[in-house]
């Protein structure tokens, strides 16, 4: 019931918004503020780490706390590679990338037998061993850690060039441009077949498996998939604090995590963004609660699960569809053929993203807040 | 070989598999009756080893301290089961995440009372008793003697008594339950309540040989999870026979071999455990389960 100018303009609309990033970038990128550069960059870090946790329990419905141990990899494999094979830091972030996605995949193969509250424990374990054995090895420094050395190079816009590695900007420019290509990424992902199969697994894995989804398969890949952006967040983290040791990566970390996704909401492709802000926002810049921020973001996360389980998105996206239906209402009641649209939009940020064509007025059957 | 080694290792394995047991214990009844896995179970031990440590420096005694913990530590879950797990039943995983903000929310508060020092509590005994060239700390005696009291006790509430019968008959099924007219939801509150005065056991017994610091709980809410997946969750004699296996080779693995080797060994342990045989390496037979 969609025509083409109805999907035109979802295009149009969803190329602002991604242009409208892009020009927040640049103009975050292009300020002189310390602070500002610092809060940015590690809120795309941040973002880009918690969205591994989205993609794999927000849209795959598997709850994994591995993400933390997977970026340890990433982050150790770079700073290896650079400091002591002298690899060029771009390769490194290839062969991070690589490591993560091997030893994801071995998780991935063995977690994906188990599901629900198993499959969390089998990969906290994973996560644990990763954490206890990565010391323990001479060539990560062991209890000391090791620097990073992070060299990636120069970019030119037109007359503007940043050095990638600079606090003045280079480095926010080059976190912010990973999340929004990741993001850009699992955005077209979960408007794509396999996204969608995703979704269809974590709602009902029976159902899934009736329509000839292959539910193990595509719960490997979406782990693979969050072990990959992981990897590419541990590898950014570690060269922004330009020196890892095992204490980065711990228990709180995965809490932290966790506290980020669930804040902005689970299986909202910016939800992690959202979380990941107002973490680094209030922990780093206003310093909110003090040395005791864990306990209180401990609190914002039990008040959120009680009172709006879906995150601000979902909080959003509800008042949206209120919004929607009551002016639809108001519009039926003159002519009743209109064509209704609810929904969250086509911006792509919706639980799934739903683009109104493929659901139609019944898609909530498909969007719940993402547990199981 | 070292027989006082040998000797030495059994003990310490004994302390820790009582310790792992209480813990484990408390998380098999509330994955039992409440479907819930409470993260928050190695909070309320450490909470419960603090409160004995700050209740001595007031001059109260152990033994004093200890009746006050468990009363205090049960109304607690009662408490927390009611406020907050009650309003999440119908989907566990949300309970789950709950239990990971209390971890936070009870670590901050252990930080800002406490602060990250180490402390040691009076020991309740400082008899040593010697057995040939072997010397026992009569507190590690303690321990398990305690444990084995308790596990006796829980047995006996939930086989014999009515609130016993009940708590199992809302984890055997909670609709039939309801219908048999038990006020389900007061017993998964009583079972929260006991699971809390397990874990707080755990801890009040772990600061008589133990000092207190905010890591004391780490290792044995791992072990916990270890021992609830290794016994079969839901199964308090595979939490009980768990904890035994695994306290006692961990003791073996500390003292012949290493403790970082003997840690990354445990997690394997758990991962194939969960790979091969999820439901835990006994067989539970009905009767085994709550």
């Amino acid at each position: 019931m969609t025509s083409a100018a109805d999907r035109r303009q979802a295009v149009r609309k969803s190329g602002l918004v991604w242009l409208g990033a892009a020009v927040v970038i640049v103009a975050v990128g292009r300020s002189s503020n310390l602070e500002i550069l610092n809060v940015g960059a590690l809120t795309a870090i941040w973002a880009l780490w918690s969205s591994s946790l989205n993609v794999v329990w927000g849209y795959g419905g598997d709850f994994s706390m591995a993400q933390i141990g997977l970026g340890a990899v990433g982050a150790y494999m770079e700073a290896v590679l650079v400091t002591h094979y002298g690899w060029p830091f771009w390769a490194a972030l290839g062969g991070a990338v690589g490591a993560a996605v091997v030893v994801g995949f071995v998780i991935g193969v063995v977690a994906a037998r188990l599901s629900g509250f198993y499959f969390s424990i089998m990969t906290l374990a994973f996560g644990l061993a990763l954490l206890a054995l990565v010391p323990t090895l001479a060539i990560t420094g062991q209890s000391t850690g090791l620097p990073t050395n992070i060299a990636p190079g120069t970019i030119r816009i037109g007359g503007l060039e940043w050095n990638l590695a600079s606090r003045r900007g280079g480095y926010f420019l080059l976190c912010a441009l990973v999340l929004v290509v990741v993001l850009f990424l699992v955005a077209r992902l979960v408007k794509s077949p396999r996204g969608r199969a995703m979704v269809a697994v974590r709602e009902d894995p029976v159902l899934a498996t009736s329509v000839a989804i292959d539910v193990g398969r595509t719960r490997l890949v979406a782990f693979v998939l969050g072990a990959v952006i992981a990897g590419i967040a541990g590898v950014l983290y570690g060269g922004y604090l330009g020196f890892i040791f095992p204490s980065l990566f711990t228990f709180s970390a995965i809490i932290t995590m966790i506290v980020q996704v669930v804040l902005g909401g689970r299986g909202f492709l910016i939800g992690p963004l959202i979380g990941a802000a107002i973490y680094v926002v209030l922990t780093d810049w206003v310093r909110f609660g003090g040395q005791y921020s864990d306990g209180v973001f401990g609190l914002l996360l039990v008040v959120i699960i009680l009172f709006a389980p879906k995150g601000l998105c979902g909080l959003g996206a509800d008042a949206i569809d209120a919004f929607r239906r009551r002016r639809e209402a108001g519009r039926a009641g003159t002519s009743l053929a209109s064509g209704n649209q609810p929904g969250s939009g086509p911006t792509g940020t919706g639980p799934i993203a739903p683009a109104s064509d493929d659901v139609g007025p019944h898609h909530s059957v498909v969007q719940t807040d993402g547990t199981r | 070989m070292d027989v006082n080694l040998f000797l030495q290792s059994i003990i310490n394995g004994l302390v820790l598999a009582s310790v792992y047991a209480l813990v484990a214990l408390g998380l098999t009844l509330v994955f039992g009756v409440l479907d819930i896995v409470n993260f928050a179970q190695g909070q309320l031990l450490l909470l419960g080893a603090y409160v004995v440590y700050g209740l001595s420096t007031k001059g109260v005694g152990y033994w004093t301290a200890l009746p006050i913990v468990l009363v205090g530590s049960a109304a607690l879950g009662y408490g927390l089961d009611s406020a907050l797990f009650a309003r999440v039943r119908k989907t566990p995983m949300n309970g789950l995440l709950i239990s990971i903000g209390l971890i936070a929310i009870f670590g901050d508060v252990v930080q800002r009372v406490w602060g990250p020092d180490q402390y040691d509590v009076p020991q309740p005994i400082t008899t040593v008793i010697t057995v040939g060239s072997v010397r026992i700390p009569g507190a590690r005696l303690l321990i398990v003697a305690v444990t084995i009291l308790v596990l006796i006790a829980l047995t006996v509430f939930l086989r014999l008594s009515r609130p016993g019968a009940a708590i199992r008959a809302v984890a055997q099924n909670s609709e039939a339950a309801a219908l048999m007219g038990i006020p389900v939801e007061r017993y998964r509150h009583i079972a929260f309540a006991v699971s809390a005065a397990l874990a707080s056991l755990g801890g009040v017994l772990l600061v008589a040989v133990f000092p207190v610091d905010p890591t004391l709980s780490d290792s044995p809410l791992l072990k916990g999870f270890i021992v609830l997946i290794l016994g079969g969750a839901g199964s308090p004699l595979g939490a009980v026979l768990g904890a035994l296996v695994l306290g006692v080779s961990e003791a073996f693995g500390i003292g012949y071999w290493s403790a970082s080797g003997t840690q990354v060994l445990e997690l394997v342990l758990l991962i194939v455990i969960l790979y091969f045989r999820p439901t835990g390496l006994i067989r539970t037979a009905h009767e085994a389960t709550l």
